[in-house]
């Protein structure tokens, strides 16, 4: 199976994608396109200030954003470090002082895992990850739990809340 | 107490619960009982720790956690000798997931047959395709299929993702499956090439994006 894209929408204020994809689309340092995958999509949070993957497309009708997620693209199976990637993360906060992603691969440690601000409200993290399933959510200003409401997937964390999955 | 003080007192409250801080007594005694009884441990600390960041009360992360070595026993005790294998968290904790999503003893004796190493993220993959409103025959042969592929794992990590997005796109679970089972037997087109075209306005073609890489 090679790349895969996924599509949702939501729906979003005129512009906020397109800043979206110019502040946060940044790659990271040691960024390598052909061996690892960016998952992307966008998503909105009213009122709350929430979480987003990056946005990546718009849909000609009105208010409906395209969202795109690429599967791995790199290489072959087999041993888990083959088939890491970045993940990019983009949470729209525009309340926030900071936002953070916590999740199952780094103990769910608010601190680990800053995004940084990048204009507009927005929110961005790149994360490398091994081939997993792992479970996650956005922290705002350090105690507001939020889930991704772009991810494709989500479970019930067991105390009310719904984690976000990401399957790499 | 000033408000900054207070502030700066809830954002650090959680900190003790990360990774390599112990657990208080009651969820370390839950911990020690799963070790004890030969259940994984680690999803089990995670969960704590979890809870833990998220301010959720111990009593109530105690309760989550014995729900999870009540889960894992059962399991345990249904799969046997095929739960002893060097992916025995994985799998266990992808039965729990499945046993506890709807998917049947024999279905899930059926999909542990899968390879080592392949099977545990099947049954997850189950899980998550029976949430979504799959069949169980749909999710069982979806899974099968994926875990026989040439890259069961990355086929594995599309599976439920992939089944996400049709579902969300307005498609029937029933006709999301015969879609996804369609496009893994032809091997040629998009997974998404039936969803509506107002949600796919930006679809890129994967031929080009991905030269020989396409589906298979």
């Amino acid at each position: 199976m090679g790349v895969e894209r996924h599509l949702l929408t939501h729906r979003a204020p005129d512009g906020l994608l397109e800043r979206a994809i110019r502040r946060a689309a940044l790659p990271a340092p040691g960024w390598r396109p052909r061996s690892v995958a960016l998952a992307v999509a966008a998503s909105l949070l009213a009122g709350l200030g929430g979480g987003a993957l990056l946005a990546r497309g718009r849909s000609p009708q009105a208010e409906t954003i395209t969202v795109t997620l690429a599967a791995p693209a790199g290489t072959t199976t087999g041993a888990p470090a083959d088939t890491s990637q970045i993940v990019h993360l983009v949470c729209q906060a525009p309340e926030a002082g900071s936002v953070a992603i916590a999740g199952s691969w780094n103990g769910w440690n608010v601190a680990s895992e800053p995004m940084r601000s990048v204009g507009d409200g927005l929110f961005a993290a790149d994360l490398r990850l091994p081939a997993g399933r792992y479970e996650y959510m956005f922290v705002v200003d350090g105690a507001r739990w939020i889930p991704d409401p772009a991810a494709p997937l989500g479970v019930d964390d067991g105390f009310g809340r719904r984690n976000s999955v990401i399957e790499i | 107490m000033s408000s900054r003080l207070l502030a700066l007192l809830i954002f650090l409250a959680p900190s003790w619960a990360w990774a390599g801080e112990p657990l208080p007594d009651p969820l370390r005694a839950a911990v020690a009982t799963a070790e004890e009884e030969g259940l994984p441990v680690a999803a089990l600390e995670s969960k704590a720790r979890e809870g833990l960041a998220k301010g959720v009360e111990p009593a109530r992360i105690q309760a989550v956690l014995e729900q999870m070595m009540t889960d894992l026993a059962a399991v345990d005790a249904l799969l046997g000798e095929a739960a002893r294998g060097p992916d025995r968290e994985a799998l266990l904790l992808g039965a729990a997931a499945a046993r506890t999503a709807g998917l049947s003893d024999p279905s899930l004796r059926l999909l542990v047959q899968a390879p080592v190493g392949v099977r545990g993220r099947g049954l997850q993959s189950a899980a998550d395709l029976l949430r979504l409103g799959f069949s169980e025959g749909d999710a069982v042969a979806l899974v099968r299929r994926a875990c026989s592929a040439d890259e069961p794992l990355r086929a594995l990590a599309g599976l439920a993702t992939n089944a996400s997005l049709l579902v969300a796109s307005g498609l029937a679970p029933s006709t999301a499956a015969e879609q996804l089972s369609s496009q893994e037997n032809a091997g040629r087109d998009h997974p998404l090439a039936n969803v509506p075209p107002q949600s796919r306005s930006d679809l890129p073609d994967p031929a080009q994006d991905s030269p020989g890489k396409g589906p298979k």
